[in-house]
């Protein structure tokens, strides 16, 4: 064979039998290459015709070794990568056939006479294989092979455990051979047969693996009968659970990848399983469910026996691990067949590092079509490439990187695709095993990497690869020359010492049903220096110079390759073999230039290529898996590529100039750079991959043939003849202009997102990676001596030249319209007036931050504002608040709910606002509480907020300390915790919330509900909680809410209040009520005197020698008759009010009344009102004269309910009725004593018939609570009399005692008109400052507002008119 | 379809509480036969309503045990800004040392420190407020914008107590009773509703927010 390599040499890769090779060699040469090719599919064809994997793939031959004629080797060792290296010699002489092609037993152990056993035999006996006389292949042991193997325990020793025990079937059993139901089962053993029937219908699914998986099936491949049904719930448990035991712990969890429900169970086991090798941890974790399979990745990467080198590449980590780290050593760690793709990258390391990367293998590119999910190969290969731009790929790495990926059937998992259906499956495909006659499990058609590898398409693959030979001549001896059972072994190709090597079967690395032992063939035939399936990838690694893309090798040009013997065969030595150096083959391929090529991203660009037309038309949107995102990604974005890198911004143009024909033109292939391997696939256009319209759109269809796919590459252009360079960027250029080089759009790729990681510290890239970067820096630029933004320009601004003679300014520079286009897009995209603007803007920010003197003038403004009217009466800006509330309004209604409590009434009141609120509401909740304590009634306070609930306990103590006693006179109840549902629960257990107050002791409070209280009083600072009391507490009680927030909260409460519900709204009503309260203070007077509680000595209002009205009252009656009481009034009031000296009364009385006079004469004859308590005429007083009479009680006898009348006869109406056994005072009696005029403990007052009463003397009820001071029931009555005379005013002041305690006598000179209010404003509260202030501070900011925002309008206006002034 | 025992069981016990409390609720003495299922599922739905405020409770003390817990950690931890924390762990110390000793202190604390500080935040988010108001349309003028401030200034004007302004006056108060009025109802119609359609979802197991 000629050294001279001729284009139509790879005619013979066209698959066509009938195509003699153009070179006129015919024979051999011109059979297609078929390593798949079985010899029963043609028994009759010529012997020579079986190629390939079959047949006569003569490279497996060890070329150095001596053949004999017929080509055998001299040891008649055949390929059995089953056979130790030891004992390849000594069966070597003894004619012992190994190797898997012809005596796996349980490919022959059944049926000896089937067509794949005869043609097999004939194989054999036709390549002069001498088969033991023992050992035909029909009869060959099934052991026989693992047997022989097992004599050397050395050997199993690396194996891991579960592959040994394979290994060592008993001859017996042979449960390889017990379904020999198909020639595809007879074939494989039993417990490997499900596995064929993982492709077939559901019926088969279903049955087949029951059948097979009992006895004969390894339990812990049963999983992989279930590999795709997604259906089943219950089976993968049930083997799951069977396997543990057997399953190596690696592989759990792998069973379950394919299957949506058994994902979510497996990887939890896989994770728990320490038996798992610490570098396949997250391989088998290919869970979908949202819960777990964010458990799964963490517990993986928890594992710290993750080697280093595989640490981030399980799980995608971009920035931490590298696929293959750069320190060799660490590669150690990695299993054989993974570390044997150390030499890809360490090897060419030494020429400047190249590696390998399969991004080359399989693009970068995007996948439109699937955009709807995320791209787990473009995420697998943006790890890998976001490691640092070229590290090493990591195929491991890639395979499961993705498990955190949200498509749903495309967790890719090397193990579970290898036991996995392989219909559904691309990858599966890439191990069918279409040899031994399993190919049901392939299905080529339907599978684009199927076709790739597949049966027909193999010899394609390897044309694709650029190899200007035939692959007899890349790999080995012609194929008449070959042993007929060789292998196609890549493994053995690149061997440094193909002369020890045992042979491989590829079967067994690409079987279908073999799959996981096929890997661990790999593992345990790929020793450390050997070279095994990456290898194979890498032996496609066609480098060349560094940064520089492939360099298509001229059509025509000869292949140096001086390998190739004189017989045409090439030497593996030469190409894998002990240099180990793919650059040499590269070399000798034509491929590479002299100088090493070190950029790896070189080989991933140009097989991207290659792979640019992976089909994608007929790829079967329900079979996502990794291949098919990777072929439709790629395809699609190595598309949209070059539009979009020449269109990055609007300015095609621009930027193409800018970037582009300025500057010189940077070859590729001749040291050009590129800002990274994206941008050199940018600048690859369509042209570069012009493909057929077959290849574009039937690259699925069953008929495509990928001859066609990859003969376009011959009219790629070389890339130095390109008119278009690619960006070249200066190495100072920005960051963001790198980027603009590039784009793809909203797609997202692994190339997008390396772009994006622009702030990389350069400290934190690998040391090659810098040193790349510095040589980079050292590239010249094209644009020397032109610095600045503007330096790509074409048209940069022309040199003004100054004639220094004329000393005249010459004119301005004119601009073109271009040039002021680009200019202005220039600018605009650079930022430079932006930056101006902003670095103007944000200096004067920075002055303005560090004088804020907008903020300080406001500031200040407001301040005084609020503080000045304290002291300039001037300020004071408007009306006080009215003294009287508004007739009908909310808040009298308020007021009259409060003024109708009875003594001890329970008026709950919830304190729901904290201090942030209190300058708002602590006015009106003191009021309300000094109105509800001057009533006799009894506040409970509780509230939701702990502060406010203690705020309010101490404002009330603060009311009299020394008059108002805690747990008698008010009470603070508990903290309700737990807002509504809190609320609900206190509405509900009122009486348990109550029994303790708020520092836990007993309150001695007897609710039993809500409806015990008289009135409930809210006081709410949020809208919030106002509506919690509303919806949970005030819903279930009948009892009068009384509501009392802030301004804010006041819109959202009152939809909930009828027009008649009490409401008080923030200070100015509690103003008001203040002011209302005041002047109705006037008519206090004290209920009920005890004896017991000694006033409060008042020394400003106590009058000197008033015995009259000193605090001895005792054993005062509660009630009186009306006659006797008004005598005793009347004394009292005289003698005090002679007395009075009290200046502050005086003033009170002077300003409440015009010509204050004190009168001796009492003259208070106010009738009782509509209350049956004893008025301010009735009222005992507590006047020394006051002595108790013994009283008449009545007992209702009666045994039903009974009448009071208004009247004493049955015609008068019934005021109240009474429960038998009721006590009533009697007040009175008719002329004949029939009826009595009694006095409920209501206080309701009527008339019963003698006959129900029974008449019972005693004293008058001692009260056992200090004396209450009650207003006149009736306010309007005392309001109604604004006009009242002085001497009204004198006898309501001389009403008061001087028991009153001080809060109600800092209220004493009120009288219910504007003026008393006036009064009332006099004294020390600051009240009225405060209002004045506030309508002072709202003013201002009225004003600050309006200011500011009148500055903004016009300032916009401004702008809008110098916009439009600018067009 | 695969079930998790800890969800079913949490979801379980969800829909079985919320439909006894809601039966406890609902059912009263009016109902006829089911009058008679009233006290039952009254106490029961009590009881569930009072582990809640209990729950509830708890959590405050287990929040004052976590800010300490974080605030001791930083001290120790000599972390950035721990003098801060300082302070917080010795007020806590002060704060509950004197009311054991003596409640008066504590309410001394309580309205000198915590009462004025608070309400001193109060007061300065009036000049917040206004600052902001002030800048509304400052960086973009925009109509939404405009009508904010014009109501804004309609409300503060109408609150002012002059002569002469009883037009703005009454423009505010008719904004505040429909507008504004309008819009709150609104907003409590549309928190009932959304009450209404949580409590379903959790009873029909949709809204499981509980298991997260």
């Amino acid at each position: 064979m000629s050294d001279d390599f001729e284009k139509d040499d790879l005619d013979w890769l066209r698959g066509d039998d009938n195509d003699p090779g153009a070179n006129g060699e015919g024979g051999d040469d011109d059979l297609p290459f078929d390593w798949q090719r079985q010899g029963k599919n043609d028994p009759n064809a010529p012997r020579d015709s079986r190629l390939g994997v079959t047949g006569q793939l003569p490279w497996l031959r060890d070329t150095d070794d001596e053949t004999d004629a017929t080509g055998l080797p001299v040891d008649n060792t055949t390929f059995d990568w089953q056979t130790d290296k030891d004992d390849a010699g000594q069966g070597a002489g003894e004619g012992r056939r190994l190797g898997v092609t012809g005596q796996l037993p349980w490919l022959q152990e059944d049926d000896a006479a089937t067509e794949f056993e005869q043609t097999l035999d004939d194989v054999l006996r036709d390549e002069a294989i001498i088969l033991p006389p023992s050992a035909s292949p029909a009869a060959l042991p099934a052991a026989s092979v693992f047997q022989d193997e097992a004599a050397d325990e050395d050997d199993f020793d690396d194996l891991p455990p579960w592959m040994r025990g394979m290994d060592m079937p008993d001859e017996d059993e042979s449960p390889a051979f017990d379904t020999p139901e198909t020639e595809n089962v007879d074939a494989l053993p039993s417990w490997m047969s499900g596995s064929l029937y993982a492709d077939d219908d559901d019926e088969a699914v279903e049955e087949t693996p029951a059948a097979v998986s009992g006895d004969a099936l390894p339990s812990w491949m049963s999983g992989s009968l279930y590999g795709d049904e997604a259906d089943s719930d219950t089976e993968p448990e049930e083997v799951s659970a069977s396997s543990d035991a057997d399953l190596p712990d690696w592989m759990s969890g792998s069973l379950y990848a394919d299957e949506d429900e058994a994902v979510e169970e497996a990887p939890t086991a896989s994770n728990a399983d320490n038996g798992l090798p610490d570098w396949m941890s997250g391989v088998t974790f290919g869970t979908e469910d949202e819960e777990d399979e964010l458990a799964s990745p963490a517990a993986s990467t928890a594992d710290t026996g993750l080697p280093d080198w595989m640490s981030g590449v399980t799980f995608g980590d971009k920035d931490e691990a590298p696929a293959f780290a750069d320190d060799d050593s660490e590669l150690d760690e990695a299993p054989d067949w993974l570390r044997s793709a150390a030499p890809l990258e360490a090897a060419p390391a030494e020429e400047d590092e190249p590696e390998f990367d399969l991004d080359a293998l399989f693009g970068d590119q995007e996948q439109p079509d699937f955009a709807a999910e995320a791209d787990p190969f473009a995420q697998m290969t943006t790890d890998s490439v976001n490691t640092d731009d070229d590290d090493g790929f990591d195929l491991l790495g890639q395979l499961t990187a993705e498990t955190g990926n949200a498509s749903d059937d495309d967790n890719f998992d090397l193990l579970a695709q290898l036991t996995a259906d392989s219909d559904d499956d691309a990858f599966a495909a890439l191990f069918a095993e279409s040899d031994k006659g399993s190919a049901a499990a392939t299905n080529t058609d339907d599978d684009p990497f199927a076709a790739i590898f597949g049966e027909e398409d193999a010899d394609d693959v390897f044309a694709s690869t650029g190899a200007p030979t035939r692959v007899d001549d890349l790999f080995g001896a012609p194929a008449d020359d070959a042993p007929a059972q060789d292998d196609f072994d890549f493994l053995t190709v690149a061997s440094d010492e193909p002369d020890t090597l045992d042979e491989f079967d590829l079967d067994a690395l690409f079987s279908d049903a073999d799959a996981a032992p096929a890997v661990s063939a790999v593992q345990e035939q790929a020793s450390p220096d050997e070279i095994d399936m990456a290898d194979f990838l890498a032996s496609l690694d066609l480098d060349d110079e560094e940064e520089t893309p492939f360099e298509a090798p001229a059509p025509a040009a000869p292949a140096p390759i001086s390998a190739i013997n004189d017989e045409g065969d090439v030497d593996i030595d030469a190409l894998f073999g002990r240099e180990g150096d793919t650059d040499d083959l590269l070399r000798d391929l034509g491929l590479a230039e002299d100088e090493p090529a070190p950029a790896q991203d070189d080989f991933l660009s140009w097989f991207e290529q290659q792979q640019q037309p992976a089909p994608v038309a007929s790829m079967d949107d329900a079979d996502m898996d990794w291949l098919q995102d990777i072929s439709t990604d790629d395809l699609v974005a190595m598309e949209a590529l070059p539009d979009e890198a020449e269109a990055p911004f609007a300015d095609d143009d621009f930027f193409n100039e800018l970037t582009l024909e300025d500057t010189p033109s940077a070859p590729v292939g001749d040291g050009a750079s590129y800002a990274d391997v994206d941008d050199f696939l940018a600048s690859l256009g369509e042209s570069d991959l012009q493909l057929s319209e077959a290849s574009e759109s039937g690259l699925m269809s069953p008929s495509f043939d990928l001859d066609d796919l990859f003969k376009g590459l011959d009219d790629v252009p070389a890339p130095e003849k390109r008119t278009t360079a690619p960006v070249q960027l200066a190495p100072d250029a920005p960051d963001w202009l790198a980027g603009l080089s590039v784009s793809v759009g909203e797609a997202l790729s692994a190339a997008a997102i390396v772009r994006r990681q622009k702030d990389r510290p350069l400290e934190e890239l690998p040391e090659r990676l810098r040193l790349l970067h510095e040589r980079g820096l050292e590239i010249p630029t094209g644009a020397e001596g032109v610095s600045g933004a503007l330096a790509p320009v074409r048209d940069t601004l022309p040199t003004i030249r100054v004639d220094p003679s004329t000393l005249v300014a010459p004119a301005a520079p004119v601009l073109t319209t271009q040039q002021q286009q680009h200019a202005a897009l220039l600018q605009s995209i650079i930022g430079t007036q932006g930056e101006e603007r902003a670095a103007s803007r944000a200096a004067r920010t920075r002055g303005l931050a560090a004088f804020p003197l907008e903020r300080l003038l406001i500031a200040l403004v407001l301040i005084l504002a609020v503080v000045l009217p304290f002291f300039v009466n001037e300020l004071r800006l408007g009306q006080l608040p009215p003294a009287q509330f508004a007739a009908g309004s909310q808040q009298e209604a308020f007021y009259d709910q409060i003024n109708t409590l009875q003594e001890d009434d329970l008026v709950l009141i919830a304190a729901e606002y904290a201090p942030t609120g209190a300058a708002e509401l602590d006015e009106a909740t003191e009021a309300v509480l000094r109105h509800v304590l001057a009533r006799g009634a009894v506040p409970v306070i509780v509230g939701g907020s702990p502060t406010g609930l203690l705020h309010v306990g101490n404002l009330v103590d603060g009311l009299n300390p020394s008059a108002l006693i805690r747990g008698n006179d008010y009470y603070i109840g508990r903290f309700l915790p737990g807002d509504a549902l809190g609320l609900r629960t206190f509405a509900e257990n009122a009486a348990l919330y109550l029994e303790t107050d708020v520092q836990g002791q007993p309150t001695g409070l007897t609710v039993d509900s809500l409806d015990d209280f008289a009135a409930l009083v809210l006081i709410a600072e949020r809208a919030e909680t106002a509506r919690f009391w509303m919806e949970q507490v005030v819903s279930r009680t009948n009892v009068p809410l009384l509501t009392v927030v802030g301004a804010s909260a006041a819109p959202l409460v009152e939809p909930y209040l009828s027009d008649s519900a009490g409401l008080l709204i923030g200070y100015r009503d509690a103003y008001t009520y203040r002011s209302v309260l005041a002047a109705t203070f006037g008519g206090l007077v004290p209920l009920l005197p005890t004896d017991e509680v000694t006033p409060p000595v008042t020394p400003e209002i106590t009058p000197e020698e008033t015995p009259a009205a000193t605090p001895e009252a005792t054993d005062v009656p509660g009630v009186l008759p009306p006659d006797e009481t008004a005598q005793v009034t009347a004394t009292a009031t005289a003698a005090a009010t002679e007395e009075l000296t009290s200046t502050a009364v005086q003033e009170a009385i002077a300003t409440a009344t015009e010509e204050p006079t004190a009168t001796t004469a009492a003259t208070a004859t106010e009738e009782p009102t509509n209350t049956p308590r004893p008025t301010a005429t009735e009222r005992p007083t507590n006047t020394p004269t006051a002595t108790p009479e013994p009283v008449r009680y009545g007992i209702v006898t009666a045994n039903q309910r009974i009448n009071v009348r208004s009247g004493p006869s049955t015609g008068d109406s019934p005021v109240t009725s009474l429960a038998p056994g009721a006590r009533v005072l009697i007040v009175g009696e008719n002329e004949d004593a029939t009826w009595y005029e009694v006095l409920t403990e209501e206080g309701e007052q009527g008339w019963i018939t003698a006959t129900l009463l029974r008449i019972e003397i005693g004293d008058a009820p001692t009260p056992t609570r200090r004396p209450k001071l009650f207003i006149p029931a009736n306010r309007a009555q005392a309001q109604s009399t604004p006009e009242s005379t002085p001497d009204e005013a004198v006898e309501q002041m001389l009403e008061l005692t001087p028991e009153l305690t001080p809060f109600l006598l800092e209220d004493l000179p009120s009288v219910p008109n504007v003026e008393g209010a006036a009064a009332f404003l006099d004294e020390p509260d600051y009240r009225a400052e405060r209002w004045y202030g506030m309508n002072l501070g709202i003013a201002a900011a009225v004003v600050v507002i309006l200011l500011g925002n009148l500055v903004s309008l016009i300032a916009a206006a401004r702008r809008s008119a110098a916009r439009r002034r600018t067009g | 379809m695969r079930f998790r025992l800890d969800a079913v069981l949490a979801t379980a016990i969800t829909i079985s509480v919320g439909f006894i409390t809601l039966l406890g609720l609902l059912l009263t003495d009016g109902m006829g036969a089911l009058s008679a299922l009233a006290p039952v599922t009254n106490g029961i739905a009590g009881a569930f309503l009072q582990l809640v405020t209990i729950t509830i409770a708890l959590t405050l003390l287990i929040g004052v045990v976590n800010l300490l817990a974080v605030h001791l950690s930083r001290i120790v931890g000599r972390k950035k800004g721990a003098i801060y924390s300082v302070v917080l762990v010795l007020s806590f110390a002060l704060v509950i040392g004197t009311y054991i000793i003596d409640r008066s202190t504590s309410m001394i604390l309580l309205e000198t420190v915590q009462i004025s500080i608070e309400s001193a935040l109060a007061g300065l988010l009036f000049f917040a407020l206004v600052f902001g108001a002030s800048r509304m349309m400052r960086r973009r003028v925009t109509w939404p914008g405009v009508l904010f401030v014009a109501v804004l200034l309609i409300v503060l004007l109408g609150a002012l107590p002059l002569g002469g302004l009883e037009r703005v006056a009454d423009a505010r108060d008719w904004l505040l009773s429909v507008p504004v009025s309008a819009g709150a109802r609104g907003l409590l119609l549309g928190i009932a509703l959304a009450t209404v359609v949580t409590g379903m979802r959790v009873l029909i197991g949709q809204d499981r927010s509980y298991r997260e």
